[in-house]
């Protein structure tokens, strides 16, 4: 950045700063946000969208900055970390490295560093550390190889790491939420030993006994999850509302936009359709259904892991489907998609950013 | 058609391209650039085995995506894109057939779009010339089957000399 753009840049953002100190609104905190993103000033970005989102709760926009902001600053650190690593591989490098990944959705990233981190220490941390990524893989995408290969290497790290609760951790909650109760209760009891009267130790294994009359064998119950794509405590879709945007004003802004045929949104059971109307409508949120069904059966079928969106095109038009924690949410226009629908889209199906 | 898909799957980013039937079966399949046969995973899609499963399950699913939109009354989709944790699949109708390409994470269909449809162009092209080479060749005296050949003298024009003699008309000039 040359110093005159760097002039002209503070001097902007000083005059956005100027505006929201009289008028505290959203798109004044928002202005400001975008004037920092301009300087590269990342740190400042998140903290203006962090007070942002004290004064104006849920605003989809700050929350959307607010994250980016996030994922660059760890994205950063993760540059650092990996040079520093090349010049000092060390086991508390390798551990952070791990977490950031974790914590930013990059699993299979995760996966290979903690590999490579085994192959120079063989500790049982990194042990651990492959067992959490290869989990983790098994909770998203509910492949039982994944399961079994986590419950095995959980199992090693175990004895690596003698009087560790971690592994055992990891190993009743495969155990736990894959329905394979006489596994959780085995685990939840060396967990017990390891923490003696832990109150929330004490209600959990209350809670394992009282299942152990329905449980499946470990490998049993893998196999089910992959089978059903559910897991035990799997809540319905959509039992979770979307927290940021109100799904009909949504849907009848995207309705309301130019080529726009018809916006639909689906959870579980109900299908909000803004456009076609009557046996039209019904008929959408049909084919709606159906194909995120098929997709869902294909994309477990196919190790695709979890279907994020899928876009038809042809005579018809296109047709566009996001699928997210809250539903699923689709458009269908005339014409291409536009960016600002697919975020809309996005916000509407609750889907977490940075993994699609 | 090998020649045509080769450079589908030399795209940075391409796992797998593959053309298929209707059905599902593979007619020709190109690897992406530095992934070999040999892989240690049994799973992985670059084992022909998996692949063939996997050619026939997408296929699967266009036919019931195109099964469930008929209930709109709209035509197959003759582009589809599945987006997922795991990576992308893209499915486009060819002539007579599908092209499926297989995306690595990171990597968007919509960079796929433009040299897709360029495949398939070439792909028409490559079946226009076998049919054009098929068709038997027409001389130029023996005239296409059905039709009838009529009188190849050329009809007189205005320049054309007349002979007042031989032409009874030519005096008739309002006189009679």
């Amino acid at each position: 950045m040359s110093f005159f753009s760097r002039f002209t840049g503070r001097k902007r953002a000083r005059e956005a700063a100027r505006r929201l100190g009289l008028d505290p609104s959203a798109e004044n905190y928002l202005a400001l946000a975008r004037e920092h993103v301009v300087a590269g000033a990342s740190a400042e970005v998140l903290q203006v969208c962090e007070e942002g989102l004290q004064v104006h709760p849920g605003n989809a926009e700050l929350t959307r900055l607010a994250e980016r902001a996030r994922t660059l600053n760890l994205d950063s650190r993760v540059r650092q970390l990996q040079e520093n690593l090349r010049i000092s591989p060390r086991p508390a490098l390798w551990k952070e490295l791990c977490e950031i990944l974790l914590q930013t959705g990059r699993i299979q990233r995760a996966e290979e560093y903690a590999e490579k981190w085994f192959e120079v220490m063989h500790d049982g941390e990194s042990v651990y550390y492959r067992a959490r990524c290869r989990a983790e893989l098994f909770f998203q995408e509910r492949r039982a190889e994944d399961g079994r290969v986590a419950w095995q290497l959980a199992q090693h790290a175990g004895q690596g790491l003698a009087g560790d609760s971690r592994p055992i951790q990891l190993q009743f909650e495969i155990a736990r939420r894959c329905g394979a109760w006489q596994e959780a209760r085995a685990a939840i009891a060396r967990l017990l030993e390891i923490n003696p009267g832990n109150p929330d130790l004490e209600a959990r294994f209350r809670i394992v006994l009282a299942n152990c009359h329905e449980t499946l064998p470990l490998e049993e119950a893998l196999q089910q999850v992959e089978r059903t794509g559910l897991f035990i405590d799997d809540a319905p879709e959509g039992s979770q509302s979307p927290a940021n945007v109100s799904v009909r004003p949504a849907l009848q802004s995207l309705g309301a936009e130019r080529d726009v045929h018809a916006a639909i949104f689906l959870r579980g059971g109900t299908a909000l359709v803004q456009g076609p109307h009557g046996a039209t409508a019904d008929r959408t949120a049909r084919l709606v259904r159906e194909v995120v069904i098929r997709t869902r059966n294909t994309c477990r079928r196919m190790a695709l892991g979890r279907p994020l969106q899928v876009q038809m095109e042809g005579d018809f038009g296109v047709c566009h489907l996001i699928f997210g924690e809250h539903g699923t949410a689709a458009l269908w226009c005339a014409g291409a998609i536009q960016h600002s629908h697919i975020e809309l889209l996005e916000d509407l199906a609750g889907t977490v950013r940075g993994v699609a | 058609m090998k020649a045509i898909l080769e450079p589908l799957a030399m795209i940075p980013g391409v796992r797998m391209t593959a053309l298929i039937s209707e059905d599902g079966v593979p007619i020709v399949t190109a690897r992406g650039a530095g992934r070999s046969q040999e892989n240690e995973d049994p799973q992985n899609i670059d084992h022909d085995d998996v692949l063939n499963s996997f050619t026939a399950m997408a296929a699967g699913w266009l036919g019931e995506i195109s099964r469930a939109v008929g209930q709109l009354s709209w035509s197959s989709p003759t582009r589809v894109v599945l987006k997922a944790t795991q990576g992308e699949m893209v499915l486009q109708k060819a002539p007579g057939a599908v092209v499926l390409v297989v995306l690595e994470r990171g990597v968007t269909a919509e960079e796929l779009r433009v040299p897709m449809e360029g495949a398939i162009a070439r792909m028409h092209r490559v079946l226009r010339n076998i049919s054009q080479a098929r068709t038997p060749q027409t001389t130029t005296d023996q005239p296409p089957p059905g039709i009838v050949q009529v009188a190849t003298t050329p009809p007189a024009t205005a320049a054309t000399p007349v002979n007042p003699a031989q032409n009874p008309l030519s005096d008739s000039t309002g006189d009679q």
